[in-house]
């Protein structure tokens, strides 16, 4: 017994360093030890306050590009609208227009921290469940898609970016109504890949991809990215097409987060179809 | 003498997390080098601190890091393994002094040869450790040895810069 008290102290430094190193690779590896925790919350209360004094001070430096983006983007939007367009066809005339009701609202948020530099890279917003956001909404950049909430706290939430090896998106090439899968294959944060583009597409550099109509979480018709390069895959069926990111995650600071209306009601009557009335 | 010893290093450990949270964060040299100077309060730990106290310091200082970034326990594993070899490196590296206590592991007491030998060591084992645990399921293995290599350079680059700072006011 003596003898395995003195074995013990004598590797009692190896012991501490592996009771560490066991402790951080469980954080590492499994999300729900780290996230999962309940001083989780503490903590993203205290290092959230920190950062956002910090961005608060660093989204003056930013300010001209910020407005750019938003300059872009009205513009974007203002072709939309209903002025911007000259009646083709005048014996059709509309004037009650009660086909539509809002399935989407719109949040604003500032971005107080965020990564680029992982595999799965996470980004820190200042909005929390006290603001209604909760967990699956969309969040994106006056320029595209930016990820998916993913753990909400008071004031704060945790956003999986795009950039993140579990995030996927479902996109649609502009003009060419196939609908693929955008992921991020951690090389390089500036671009991704779009996968299950059917070969037969003409595809060509510079379409615009946006997010589809088949995802309950993004509008359609979102920025995802632009393509740059395509090859086709090993089936032989499909493309493997990369894109550049239209989100600027060299420089993120404002972003919208994107409540679904109407998604309770789908995931209830998708739900239907798993468990059958008896 | 111990006191100040221990207040030294607190204010070193502050400030290398400030630099590191406020600033270098949000460095990201072509979109992956992001350099990890908080190491240079693990680098800089006195001689004759005990190991167990350095293994939990730099798991600290890591886990730190890694609760403002998000990355689980990524950092917090990288500066424990570091702090683990540390008292082998020091034994395998010569010093033209030896150490004895009060001599502090930096370039005014050991010259500069003999720090950019310890730092760049430690400094780049732990960037191979941070970027293979970080893809641990991805097969890039030479471009991310590219990508480790880069930013243990870049790490070493700034933590020399503010060691010939520091020399130069001592110089004084």
């Amino acid at each position: 017994m003596r003898n395995l008290l003195e074995f013990i102290k004598s590797i009692r430094i190896l012991l501490l360093f592996l009771f560490l190193e066991t402790m951080a690779l469980l954080l590492t590896f499994s999300e729900s030890a780290f996230h999962g925790a309940t001083s989780f919350q503490f903590f993203m209360g205290i290092n959230s306050r920190i950062m956002s004094v910090r961005s608060d001070v660093a989204s003056y430096f930013s300010l001209r590009e910020e407005n750019r983006k938003l300059v872009e983007e009205n513009i974007r939007l203002r072709e939309k609208l209903k002025d911007s367009y000259i009646i083709s066809d005048k014996r059709v005339f509309e004037i009650h227009d009660t086909l539509y009701r809002q399935e989407f609202v719109f949040l604003t948020a500032s971005v107080i921290n965020y990564t680029i530099s992982y595999q799965d890279n996470y980004i820190t917003l200042d909005k929390g469940y006290e603001q209604g956001i909760e967990e699956g909404m969309g969040v994106y950049s006056p320029a595209g898609v930016v990820g998916i909430v993913d753990h909400v706290s008071k004031n704060y939430c945790l956003v999986k970016s795009i950039l993140h090896s579990e995030v996927t998106i479902s996109t649609t090439v502009k003009d060419k109504g196939v609908t693929g899968t955008c992921m991020w294959d951690g090389v390089n944060y500036a671009y991704g890949i779009l996968k299950d583009i059917p070969v037969h597409v003409k595809l060509k550099q510079g379409d615009t991809l946006l997010t589809s109509n088949y995802s309950s979480i993004f509008p359609a018709g979102i920025p995802v990215g632009y393509v740059t390069d395509f090859s086709t895959d090993a089936t032989r069926a499909f493309y493997n097409v990369r894109f550049r990111i239209a989100a600027d995650f060299g420089n993120l600071s404002s972003v919208y987060i994107i409540r679904n209306l109407i998604k309770g009601e789908l995931e209830e009557l998708e739900k239907m179809k798993e468990t059958p009335d008896e | 003498m111990n006191n100040k010893l221990i207040l030294t290093n607190l204010l070193r450990f502050l400030l290398a997390m400030f630099l590191q949270l406020m600033i270098f964060n949000y460095i990201n040299l072509f979109g992956y080098i992001n350099p990890s100077v908080y190491l240079f309060f693990i680098l800089l730990i006195p001689f004759e601190t005990p190991i167990w106290l350095a293994l939990c310091l730099a798991f600290l200082t890591g886990f730190t890091q890694d609760l403002f970034l998000s990355t689980g326990g990524l950092h917090a594993a990288a500066s424990t393994a570091i702090a683990f070899l540390r008292p082998f490196l020091l034994r395998t590296i010569v010093s033209r002094r030896e150490y004895e206590s009060g001599l502090q592991p930096s370039v005014s007491d050991l010259g500069w040869k003999w720090f950019l030998t310890y730092a760049g060591i430690t400094i780049f084992i732990h960037s191979l450790i941070v970027f293979y645990l970080d893809v641990f399921r991805f097969s890039h293995f030479f471009l991310t040895f590219k990508h480790a290599f880069f930013q243990a350079i870049a790490t070493l680059f700034f933590i020399a810069l503010f060691e010939y700072i520091v020399s130069i006011r001592k110089k004084k």
